[in-house]
């Protein structure tokens, strides 16, 4: 046969464009359209992706509604609107003689000068010209307040009470009626929870109203009623009544307020024409849509600028600016998030590709580019990341606006619409972000495909990189040089950014470990082998899964190590209240008039108690000094004062608390504390020193020193400040007393004091006393600890509740910091974690095992080859990444240890410890982290083991 | 005669493989399949039968039946004197790692193992210490010509390499049977002539070989030659002399 050749070349066809806008949006399309099918085509995989991206992204995104929404609720437009009900559409809030000017919300509000400037607002009319005020097409209703004293018990609050008439149609909607009904007479009235809760009276008992005197006590009664329901207004601690149960009924034009039903919404510039007559007001329809210039839940007037005053800034609004370094320490947390969201999500797409291998392997043997494989990936991860961001954002929603929704049950409100800020779209975003991170390197290895390769079945595996290694160990250095810099410095912000950076370089490290791992595994049982090996071939699946339970652990282990490091600390400068074993109680008298007070008789009576209840304990008796003096009302204070510190008195009056560099005072935190007078057997319960020296120094008035500081020449200074009866200091004087120095670690008392000590006439005599009670040999502490409480409770009851008792028997039991569950639930994270991460890479590792694990078959594997081989799988990459884990994360755990250090290390005397300049706690719990390490991946391999079929493919086929 | 797990041997004659009588159906009622049906055969010791048949005609389910992968719906296979239908699945699994040795036509063996490790498989899970199981392996390589790839992975193989090491790992320790399923279908012909050429040597050094093929000339280093049709043996040749025989004799 002859070949002859063409007279004339064919015609060339077009080549097509290979760029494009178009083109590029028709490929995007395209694979969006198959990756939405393949999606809903395997959905138990797709459901498994998107609820890892899911959960994260979901519980921020409610956090983010709900701190939005609950700033809203708190808003002046918030208030309004529950002020305003729901049958009526407006409220008079205030009223003037001259023009005002308002907020939207009227948070802020003033009148204006003549030339229009603001002014100040001191002349408000009587009620009766603001109520002439109000146009003659209006319907109203008057709502005013007033203040009064209800008592329970030996307890007196000051409450508001509403006075309004509850019949009129107009009041609808500002209660919410949770039992009972609202009043319907003067002799009813209703509670919001918060009161009935205080008040502890049940619907249908009577309840006083009294006058209050200018010291907020009860005066003179002013009314009786019963309480015919609980109903919760816009304020809280609020009695609702009709007018007629108090007299006068008046209010005065600042507690007043009127209902308002407009013929139509009153819009904003209706608002401001009523400005111009004097009204102020809020409209519903302005509050829910507020004019362009102002946001809804901000404070702001259109024509002048905001009023200074106490509420020009409680409209509401969200501060959400914050400092660069807070930005930057809160982006890298975010972004460890992220990078843990990936990593979880990462096998998921390794799956993903490898099932897809032989469809990548047609489309580019079909003319697909790299870009077109990689698109196939990454789209996939886009469908999903969509789908999770949109469920994430509608499960915010429904959390938030349920949430509302039962609010009302609990006396709570909540603005009725969750508000989607742009927040949340940018956390929403995050979950795209965190699924095309997920699918980036999968898809990168989908664009180096080669196509006979994967058309015979061979796994999608690329080339060891070291230099990947090598950046990964420059990255942990820098990482460690951060953290370190940061643990100095206490600087959470380097921390934090040096754990990211740390966080990357042990990803980009574990591909290499693997490598190792299995080169070094050669002694290792058959399955283990197998399973190393296996991990070093399908990298692309280990790495991610190894990485997600790395990061867990070292979080974990981080946590661990920064917590054991800060109890290890606490409990080394732990002081005790008292020697253990001892039960304190401290009770005050609570009478009307203190100077009656007759402690000795109330010790007395605890004595006799406790000698029946605890028969042999030893009891020891402490004062505190200072208190009501003998003479009259006037209120005296003694403190210790230092050498060479500040006056201890404030220019108030009152005792410096706390401490400063090198000063020390009374602690804050005990009732008993600064300058007490004890017995000796309370100095011993206390103290646990039995000297005879020191008794004989409490028997002839010396005074005994536990800090060292107080003392100077053997003596201590003491100050007394005494206050008139206008609250101002009538007298400030020092006197110096004999001292010892005992330096026990004991928080509370500074200087004690014998019973025989002199002190000058009118350092009075306080109502607290402390009482020490060493139980007898036998009862355990805490049922000592109950003898006391029910002791103390029968003095109460016993002398009609004049002497109480201050919160609850104390025993000393040593340093109590009971964080087992913390620690527990940090290690069970890590065990879930790793489940999760390991057993879904094993589960690929069995599908991609298939072949092997028929060969084993067939030279004579046994029958639960298969479950070991599991087993091994979920062991490599649940021990890798937990020792890894483990390993990396004592770095950052010393500078947690450190950065949370500070904070005891500067706490004030009397709390935890003293600051001990330059002191340092490492501990690290090595049980907790031995279980990470080697309890975590044995736990994964035997559920592995466990839920693995353990039938192995017998045939290698069959005709 | 060593037995796995303290089965009893049976008198079934001199061969180390016997099929009597052997039914196997897939599925049942009108949709049941007869993959074979009544085929008796006896492979002896030092003897190569070869079996053709065209697709479907039920060559690999003959040897997953002689090798206890799969189990007969009627008649008895015995691997020296052991009726496999009586042994549980561990039984059968230890008559694999100690009688039976498989060749098949790819994925041999596992890519993750060396070659002396996927040798020394059989001993491995048999419970040999790692140390006596290389040394057989190496053993068992250096037969095949091997010994300079003990340590390399299949992936740096060639093909008829990783077939070579597939017939030491079936020789490996005391097995007498090797089953072999196209073990030249993915090769190129001289290296098929090679790996059977070797299996041949195996057999002549006292194993019994069992090997499915497709094409006659490789059936031409068989013994015998039995022809499968529809899951019955439709003819048998006699005892042949083999061109290695004749190699040998001349």
């Amino acid at each position: 046969m002859t070949i002859t050749a063409p007279e004339e070349a064919p015609p060339q066809r077009p080549v097509p464009a290979t760029g494009g806008v178009r083109r590029w949006w028709r490929s995007w399309r395209v694979a969006l359209r198959v990756a939405r099918r393949d999606a809903w085509r395997d959905k138990w995989r797709s459901l498994l992706v998107v609820a890892i991206i899911l959960a994260p992204v979901a519980v921020l995104t409610t956090i983010d509604v709900y701190v939005r929404t609950d700033n809203l609720t708190r808003s002046a437009a918030w208030q309004g609107m529950e002020r305003i009900g729901t049958a009526a559409n407006a409220r008079v809030v205030a009223g003037f003689t001259r023009p005002a000017a308002q907020s939207p919300d009227a948070s802020t509000y003033s009148t204006l000068t003549r030339d229009g400037r603001l002014s100040d607002w001191s002349t408000d009319l009587a009620v009766l010209k603001v109520q002439a005020l109000l146009p003659p097409e209006w319907r109203t209703t008057r709502i005013w307040t007033d203040t009064v004293t209800v008592r329970s018990g030996q307890s007196e609050w000051g409450v508001n009470v509403a006075v309004g008439d509850t019949r009129d149609p107009l009041v609808a909607g500002t209660y919410a009626v949770v039992e009972g009904r609202l009043p319907v007479t003067p002799s009813e009235v209703v509670l919001d929870t918060e009161l009935a809760n205080s008040l502890d009276l049940p619907v249908g008992s009577p309840l006083v109203l009294y006058s209050q005197d200018q010291n907020g006590n009860a005066g003179q009664p002013l009314g009786q009623a019963t309480i015919i329901g609980i109903a919760n207004g816009p304020e809280s601690f609020t009695i609702g009544a009709m007018p007629g149960l108090l007299p006068g009924d008046a209010g005065t034009a600042m507690t007043t307020s009127w209902l308002v039903e407009t013929p139509s919404p009153l819009t904003w510039s209706d608002i401001r024409a009523q400005n111009q007559r004097g009204l102020v007001l809020t409209s519903r329809s302005v509050l829910t849509d507020p004019p362009a210039f102002c946001a809804i839940d901000q404070a702001c007037m259109d024509d002048a600028p905001l009023p200074s005053g106490p509420d020009a800034g409680e409209a509401g609004s969200i501060n959400l600016s914050m400092r660069p370094d807070e930005a930057a320490a809160l982006a890298a947390v975010g972004m460890l998030a992220l990078l843990q969201v990936a990593l979880m999500a990462g096998p998921a797409f390794a799956v993903s590709l490898r099932r897809r291998q032989r469809d990548l392997a047609l489309i580019g043997a079909n003319g697909g580019t790299p870009t077109d494989l990689r698109r196939a990936i990454l789209s996939s991860a886009l469908v999903l990341g969509l789908v999770a961001a949109g469920t994430a954002v509608a499960v915010a929603w429904l959390i938030v606006r349920l949430g509302g929704m039962l609010a009302p049950r609990f006396g709570k409100s909540m603005w009725p619409n969750p508000v989607l800020a742009p927040e949340v779209v940018a956390v929403a975003l995050v979950a795209v972000i965190a699924a095309v991170a997920a699918a980036w390197v999968p898809a990168r290895i989908a664009g180096r495909t080669d196509v006979l390769h994967a058309l015979r079945g061979r796994r999608p595996s690329g080339p060891l990189r070291h230099w990947v290694a090598g950046l990964g160990a420059g990255l942990v250095a820098g990482g460690t040089g951060l953290i370190a810099i940061g643990a100095v410095l206490a600087e959470a912000v380097s921390i934090t950014l040096g754990l990211l950076t740390f966080q990357v370089g042990t990803i980009l490290l574990v591909p290499w470990l693997v490598n190792a791992l299995a080169r070094g595994g050669r002694r290792l049982p058959l399955s283990l082998r197998l399973a190393t090996r296996d991990a070093a071939r399908s990298r692309m699946r280990t790495v991610a899964a190894v990485s997600a339970v790395a990061a867990a652990a070292i979080g974990a282990t981080a946590t661990l190590v920064g917590t054991a490091s800060n109890v290890a600390g606490r409990s080394h400068f732990y002081a005790p209240r008292a020697q253990p074993g001892v039960v304190l109680a401290d009770i005050t008298y609570a009478g009307e008039h203190p100077e009656r007070a007759d402690p000795e008789r109330a010790v007395a009576a605890l004595r006799a108690q406790l000698a029946e209840s605890l028969p042999g304990a030893t009891i020891g008796v402490a004062r505190q000094l200072g208190g009501y003096a003998a003479n009259g009302n006037q209120n005296t204070t003694v403190v210790l004062h230092l050498p060479d510190c500040p006056h201890p008195m404030a220019e108030d009056g009152m005792p410096l608390t706390g401490s400063s560099e090198d000063c020390m005072y009374s602690s804050p935190n005990y009732t008993l504390s600064g300058v007490v007078r004890a017995d000796d057997q309370w100095y011993a319960a206390v103290t646990g020193d039995t000297r005879p020296e020191m008794r004989a120094a409490l028997a002839t008035g010396e005074a005994i020193v536990l800090d060292p500081q107080a003392l100077q020449d053997g003596t201590v200074e003491l100050a007394t400040t005494t206050l008139d009866d206008n609250g101002e200091t009538a007298s400030i004087r020092t006197t110096a007393l004999p001292a010892r120095l005992a330096a026990f670690n004991i928080v509370g008392p500074r200087v004690i004091v014998g019973p025989s000590t002199t002190l000058p006439k009118g350092w009075g005599r306080d109502g607290t006393v402390s009482v020490a009670v060493v139980p007898p040999a036998g009862p355990d502490g805490s049922s000592a600890q109950a003898a006391v409480e029910a002791a103390t409770g029968a003095l109460s009851a016993g002398t009609g509740g004049r002497w109480t008792r201050s919160g609850h028997a104390y025993l000393e039991a040593g340093y109590q910091d009971d964080l087992r569950v913390v620690l527990g639930l940090l290690v069970a994270g890590t065990l879930a974690l790793a489940l999760f991460a390991a057993l879904s890479v094993t589960a690929l590792a069995l599908v991609d095992a298939r072949p092997d694990l028929a060969t084993m078959a067939a030279v004579g594997a046994p029958p639960r080859s298969r479950r070991t081989y599991a087993a091994a799988s979920a062991l490599v990459v649940a021990g890798l990444g937990c020792v890894v884990g483990v390993v990396a994360g004592l770095v950052p755990g010393w500078a947690l240890a450190r950065l949370w250090g500070v904070g005891w290390q500067s706490g004030g005397a009397g709390v935890e410890g003293h600051q001990i300049p330059g002191s340092d706690f490492f501990t690290v719990p090595w049980l907790m982290l031995l279980a990470i390490a080697v309890g975590v991946p044995l736990i994964t391999a035997a559920v592995a083991w466990t839920f693995t079929r353990s039938r192995i493919p017998l045939t290698r086929r069959t005709d | 005669m060593s037995t796995p797990n303290g089965v009893s041997a049976m008198g079934t004659g001199s061969g180390v493989l016997v099929l009597a009588d052997v039914t196997r159906v897939h599925g049942r009622g009108p949709t049941a399949v007869h993959a074979l049906r009544g085929v008796s055969l006896t492979v002896g010791a030092g003897e190569l039968v070869a079996v053709m048949g065209p697709s479907g005609s039920g060559k690999s389910t003959l040897l997953n039946l002689a090798g206890g992968l799969d189990h007969a719906t009627a008649g008895m296979v015995a691997v020296e004197d052991m009726d496999l239908d009586a042994l549980s699945a561990a039984q059968l699994a230890a008559v694999r790692r100690r009688h039976v040795g498989y060749v098949f036509q790819d994925l041999n063996l596992i890519p993750a193992l060396t070659a002396a490790e996927n040798v020394s498989l059989p001993l491995e899970l048999d419970g040999a210490t790692a140390c006596i199981a290389r040394r057989q392996a190496r053993e068992a390589l250096a037969e095949v010509g091997l010994l300079e790839l003990v340590d390399r992975f299949p992936d740096d193989m060639s093909g008829g390499q990783q077939q070579r090491v597939a017939i030491a790992r079936a020789l490996v320790g005391d097995r007498r049977l090797i089953l072999a399923d196209e073990p030249t279908g993915a090769l190129d012909s001289e290296t098929g002539e090679e790996v059977l050429r070797l299996l041949r040597a195996r057999c002549d050094a006292g194993a019994a070989g069992l090997l499915v093929t497709h094409e006659a000339r490789h059936a031409g280093w068989a013994d015998r030659v039995v022809f499968l049709r529809d899951g019955a043996v439709v003819d048998e040749t006699a005892y042949a002399v083999t061109p290695q025989a004749i190699a040998t004799s001349s």
